[in-house]
């Protein structure tokens, strides 16, 4: 068969909006506030091997390494699985993310022949474990929940009124009636895939399908091995840091060597940390979402993106040493993966800044922000979650975003109102724009913010982690770093401040503060036009002292344009 | 009004009149009263104007709207600008935010705090509000958005605040949140109160210069002004409730598209509305239009009830281009108006779609806008050579594969828009009008395997026709979060009661002597879910909680695929539509068409290898026409394509009624 570029065009379009229509479907029909408003879930089409033909954009950590747990299962049982069947999995030892995040992979059979699955990963409140929410003192992930490695399980029998699964999840976990109809939402999303696919099969036959799907990463590879050869030839290396862990409160160093040749990409992470005693370690799943991530975003930023599946990360090889901090040995701890996860993605990009110094943005405020309430109450758990992002980074032709999800998540930042109706013992204090966090450039980095809730009940226990209160993201091209986050209770009229991973119990009256860091400037900051700053003054989101401190030019200029907004 | 072209369709009695002529972009109500004017009728003779227009959207789109305050609670004035920190496109570091209606400095922060039960937890400030206004007044502010938090549960302050500021400020532009769209979710509820305020003063002021310069003209009938919930209003609603005449272009397309589904008693129909840079498509299901309240304008969430138009970046002037990979892509670059696609002879040099029908011969020279506008064949070669040596084929070979690519991208928009829905869209009927929509409308609904098209009289000017066929509306709603299965079937009757009676008087307004009708539905959903879904209420005396029930759990198994007949039910938003039926015009309209029989041309298309092809003038059709295809008529303002194995009958409406056979 030769390619035609009709259908080809006709199919990659296609695939795409099949995923992006199972995305639709699990957010609308999701119970729990963190995926129907926060939108903590992906969707994927995979192929008959478990390689990925489509995704839904939603979340890039969950995304590009969803082919791993997929491969797994069909390894585990010989590739055998029946029409009513479904692979489950949520283990962070055969590929995939933390305990949290379970997937679903629903197989599509075109009359006998199985020709691929419909995939879909969620982030559920809770999946049992040693507390609500967050274990801040897991040693080993057996305490952070249940794990199951690959299920295989039937549709009609084990999802049941009296099905083992569902009798499962109802004894082990604390928020089981909404986890019980976010899983049948992932189930919904992928069968809605699986329909669509056999739609798609009914027009153009399943050779033709199976042929196009190949076309397609072939098509994808060929745009992503175009991209790598625009990079010069050379060994560009980059350490980052995570602040501190729980255990050992010292910095955990994540180093990257980047080789490019040619239209290949080799990533080694040699010289990194052992893996961490506690929560913080990244299991290879995610080490290899937030590298294919890093690297897409770095070569495509402003530009098309490449249509995601399996053939864009064929020219990038990745080896990261067994007992690391980036591929760690069970059963070690991960549920605060992201804190490492993000100093991978970000150690790339400074890598990727020695290759192209005027393609790559600075660092934003990349740290995932997990801030959560949960009160146990009349027998019953109502747990609040959700992730905050920060400012982005500067870039080559404009300012960072103030407060954005950060880049390898998308998630939405819960409404107000939602909070106070689901969760009655909370009542939002504020939620502002940091002036001054972003920092100084030709193109400033984005704000930060600082969000407020006020508890008004006992019995209320505060539980967050995040990164970056110790170590700022730095500048580009001549800007200047942006700015550190940090977590406090605010409590009779003093300020109690806490460690970047921790569990608190409340009083009432209480209020907790998170604050999230601004990103960091590119260029220099005495290029910025003198206009820009003003209108950054205008708008108080610089002070007249930060002005005056970073960019001389401003100086003089100034006076009568510093104003605050109350 | 368009961007380009301003339409004007007059109706007397069974005669229909369409006239075009240029917008003129500062001043819209210029270009109407000049177009009109050629219809060479007294304005005093004229009984109603109903208007369609662009100055919102145009003020959005510009950002050329009111320099806009905001008053929020203290510790929130930026909920506009975080907006819900997710992005577009997931890849892109370099992403820029859309930059919020207010800027930072004007916005005002009052001390008050409602909780989410409706209970004041703490007082409104009055001082507050004085130190907002005399900011407000020294910084020039026209125009204020107030949005404080939980106002859906407990409107009280926020009617303070709008007390206070219109004794202190009399002159400025007000717009509420609890009026303009009473529903939880913060900043959806901000950004539709920011827009209302940020295009009020705009559409009012321009309302009154268009009131009076038809009066000037004699003219002394009735005004309305269409919105894009499908209705129309008298100026002075429109002007409060500017918001709703955002977007309200396309709705016009989608009203006549409802009129021509009545006429031909078609339950299930696609609208299909290609012009040149876009197409708006919008499902039709059950003689009703799909109505969302989750859409955007430029980035922006407005949360009034609209006609859900899906757009997509396929239209006559979308760029073909091949990329890296070495694949063929249609848009979404657009050579728009200007230069507009190369056979135009505008100057353009990229290889656009028209240029594609230009080479395909599906667009001739002789004929092209009436023979009004050149058609440059050569330059539509020219720019699809180098394309054509890229990938080793003919410019006509590119010039197919194109039409080819664009059918089945705007399929997979008309599939979209239905499997969302839960329908299949084998069971509709595509409904073709603006300039390109009729000539890729046949080849689109094959693609679907829909067998059915109509192309309507005046596909050019369809949406302006559509204005005619329009009720007064005004939609009416209110956050009750509560556990459905608490509610008694009495308590929700008052509660919708009570709506009614809260907003009968603005509607009586409205509707003048005539009576309005009323229609409920409320939006449920499964406790905990985030998104709702409509269900119509049939009539307040027979309303039972238990049919409403079994209603939700059928749609949601139709949308969802699952139904869930255990789980807990929760009311989110009692909603109220007010209507007048029709405002005194649109009749159906069937066409005189003369009596000789047609004369074709005959020609070449250069579709699946050479091919015959008959030309046929739309003026020429009589009714009861029939034709086979390949075929294709032209007129004045579009081009119908009629393909193999496609049957053409002209209907005793005057449509155009294409049958795949």
């Amino acid at each position: 068969m030769k390619a035609d570029p009709v259908t080809l065009n006709v199919l990659i379009n296609a695939f795409h909006a099949i995923a992006e229509e199972m995305g639709i479907i699990l957010l609308q029909s999701a119970h729990s506030t963190v995926i129907r408003e926060a939108r903590d879930c992906s969707c994927a089409l995979l192929d008959a091997k478990g390689r990925i033909v489509a995704e839904a954009e939603h979340i890039p950590i969950q995304m590009s390494s969803l082919s791993l747990p997929m491969q797994a299962c069909l390894r585990k049982y010989g590739g055998r699985i029946g029409p009513n069947e479904v692979f489950v999995t949520n283990d962070p030892y055969i590929g995939g993310q933390h305990l949290q995040d379970i997937t679903i992979f629903t197989p599509i059979f075109a009359g006998k022949a199985l020709i691929g699955f419909a995939g879909s990963i969620a982030h559920h409140v809770d999946i049992g474990g040693g507390a609500s929410g967050l274990t801040l003192d897991a040693r080993e992930f057996y305490e952070e929940g249940l794990r199951f490695t690959a299920l295989k399980l039937n549709r009609r029998r084990d999802f049941a009124a009296n099905g083992i699964f569902r009798d499962i999840v109802f004894s082990n976990f604390r928020a089981p009636k909404a986890t019980w109809g976010d899983l049948h939402a992932q189930l919904a999303a992928n069968e809605v895939g699986r329909r669509r696919i056999l739609e798609l099969v009914e027009r153009h036959d399943t050779e033709t399908f199976a042929f196009y799907v190949e076309e397609a990463m072939h098509y994808s590879e060929k745009l992503m091995r175009a991209a790598i050869a625009r990079l010069p030839d050379g060994r560009y290396t980059a350490e980052d840091f995570i602040d501190d862990g729980v255990v050992d409160p010292k910095p955990i160093a994540v180093r990257v060597a980047v080789q490019v040749e040619g239209e290949d990409l080799h990533v080694d992470f040699e010289g990194s940390a052992p893996q961490a005693k506690d929560f913080l370690n990244v299991p290879i799943g995610s080490t290899y979402s937030s590298t294919y991530s890093a690297i897409k975003m770095a070569l495509s930023s402003g530009d098309q993106a490449i249509p995601a599946n399996d053939g864009c990360y064929r020219p990038i090889s990745i080896a990261a040493p067994q007992g690391s901090i980036v591929n760690p040995a069970p059963p070690a701890a991960v549920r605060a993966r992201m804190c490492g996860a993000y100093r991978v993605f970000d150690a790339l990009l400074l890598a990727l800044q020695k290759a192209i110094p005027e393609r790559i943005p600075a660092l934003g405020f990349h740290a995932n922000t997990t801030s959560g309430l949960s009160r146990f109450k009349d027998g019953e758990f109502s747990i609040f979650i959700e992730d905050i992002g920060g400012g982005w980074g500067g870039y080559p032709g404009g300012d960072g975003a103030d407060m954005l999800d950060v880049p390898l998540s998308n998630c939405l930042i819960t409404p107000s109102e939602a909070v106070e109706s689901d969760h009655p013992f909370i009542i939002m204090k504020r939620y502002e724009l940091l002036p001054d966090s972003g920092g100084a450039g030709c193109y400033r980095g984005g704000l930060g913010s600082v969000r407020e809730y006020e508890v008004i009940e006992d019995g209320v226990e505060f539980f967050g982690y995040s990164d970056r209160h110790l170590f700022a993201p730095a500048g580009a091209a001549g800007g200047c770093p942006g700015s550190t986050g940090s977590f406090s209770i605010l409590r009779d009229g003093a300020e109690i401040s806490l460690p970047s991973k921790t569990r608190q119990p409340l009083r009432k009256g209480d209020v907790v503060r998170v604050v999230v860091g601004g990103g960091g400037g590119f260029g220099d900051p005495r290029d910025r036009p003198v206009e820009r700053i003003l209108d950054d003054l205008l708008e108080g989101k610089i002070s007249t002292q930060h002005a005056t401190a970073h960019y001389p030019q401003s100086v003089g200029k100034l006076h009568g344009r510093g104003r605050h907004g109350r | 009004m368009g961007g380009t072209f301003t339409d004007v369709v007059a109706q007397d009695g069974d005669d229909l009149r369409v006239v075009k002529g240029l917008t003129t972009p500062d001043d819209q109500s210029l270009s109407a009263i000049d177009t009109a004017a050629r219809l060479n009728e007294p304005f005093s003779a004229v009984r109603s104007i109903i208007h369609g227009t662009t100055v919102a959207t145009n003020a959005i789109l510009e950002r050329k709207g009111a320099r806009l305050g905001l008053i929020s609670t203290a510790g929130f004035r930026d909920v506009l600008e975080f907006q819900r920190q997710d992005r577009g496109n997931i890849w892109n570091l370099f992403t820029r935010k859309v930059v919020p209606l207010a800027p930072r400095h004007l916005r005002y922060e009052v001390y008050e705090r409602i909780l989410a039960d409706g209970s004041v937890h703490r007082p409104l400030d009055p001082e507050s509000v004085r130190v907002a206004a005399q900011a407000m007044m020294a910084e020039g502010v026209e125009a204020v958005a107030v949005c404080l938090l939980n106002s859906y549960a407990n409107p009280s302050h926020e009617a303070r605040v709008e007390a206070m500021l219109a004794e202190l400020m009399p002159s400025l532009y007000v717009a509420t949140s609890f009026r303009t769209a009473p529903h939880f979710r913060e900043y959806e509820r901000m950004s539709t109160t920011a827009i209302a305020a940020y295009v009020g003063p705009k559409v009012k002021g321009y309302l009154s210069r268009f009131r009076g310069r038809f009066a000037e003209h004699g003219f002394g009938g009735d005004i309305y002004v269409m919105c894009s919930n499908g209705g129309v209003l008298p100026p002075e609603s429109a002007g409060l409730h500017a918001a709703a005449t955002c977007h309200s272009g396309p709705a016009g397309g989608v009203l006549a598209t409802l009129r021509v589904a009545r006429q031909k008693s078609l339950k299930n129909v696609v609208s299909f509305d290609m012009g040149g840079t876009s197409t708006d498509v919008c499902l039709i299901s059950g003689g009703r239009a799909n109505v969302s309240t989750r859409l955007r304008i430029e980035g922006l969430p407005i949360t009034l009830p609209m006609f859900a138009i899906e757009t997509v970046g396929a239209g006559g002037g979308s760029i073909v281009s091949v990329d890296e990979g070495g694949l063929l892509t249609v848009g979404p670059r657009s050579a728009g108006a200007n230069p507009g696609p190369a056979c135009y002879g505008g100057g353009g040099s990229q290889p656009t779609v028209t240029d594609a029908l230009a080479l395909i011969g599906l667009l001739r020279a002789e004929t092209f806008f009436g023979g009004r506008m050149t058609l440059d064949t050569l330059a539509a070669e020219a720019a699809y050579a180098s394309l054509a040596r890229r990938i080793g084929d003919t410019p006509q070979g590119v010039a197919e594969k194109t039409f080819t690519i664009s059918n089945a991208k705007l399929a997979s928009t008309v599939r979209l828009v239905s499997v969302r829905e839960g329908h299949d869209p084998r069971d509709y009927t595509l409904v073709a009008y603006g300039g390109a929509g009729p000539l890729h409308a046949c080849s689109v609904a094959a693609e679907l395997s829909i067998k059915h098209v109509v192309v309507p009289r005046f596909p050019g000017a369809f949406s302006a026709y559509g204005l005619l066929c329009a009720d007064l509306k005004r939609d009416f709603v209110r956050t009750r979060l509560t556990r459905f299965s608490r509610l008694g079937d009495s308590e929700l009757r008052q509660w919708l009661g009570e709506l009614q009676a809260e907003n009968e008087g603005e509607m009586q307004a409205i509707a003048g002597r005539r009576h309005p009708r009323w229609r409920f539905t409320v939006d449920l959903r499964y406790a905990g879910q985030a998104s709702e879904l409509a269900v119509p209420v049939p009539r307040l005396s027979q309303l039972k909680c238990d049919t409403l029930v079994r209603r939700f759990h059928g749609l949601h198994k139709a949308k969802f695929g699952f139904a869930d007949p255990q789980a807990e039910i929760e009311l989110v938003n009692l909603r109220l539509e007010g209507s007048v039926a029709g405002t005194g015009l649109a009749s159906s309209s069937p066409a005189a068409g003369p009596a000789t029989a047609p004369r074709p041309q005959s020609g070449w298309l250069a579709l699946g290898g050479k091919q015959k092809c008959d030309f046929f003038d739309r003026a020429d059709l009589p009714v009861g026409t029939e034709l086979w295809g390949p075929t294709v008529i032209g007129e004045s303002t579009a081009t119908t394509f009629a393909p193999p194995n496609w049957k053409l009958t002209v209907d005793p409406y005057g449509n155009l009624d294409l049958v795949r056979v």
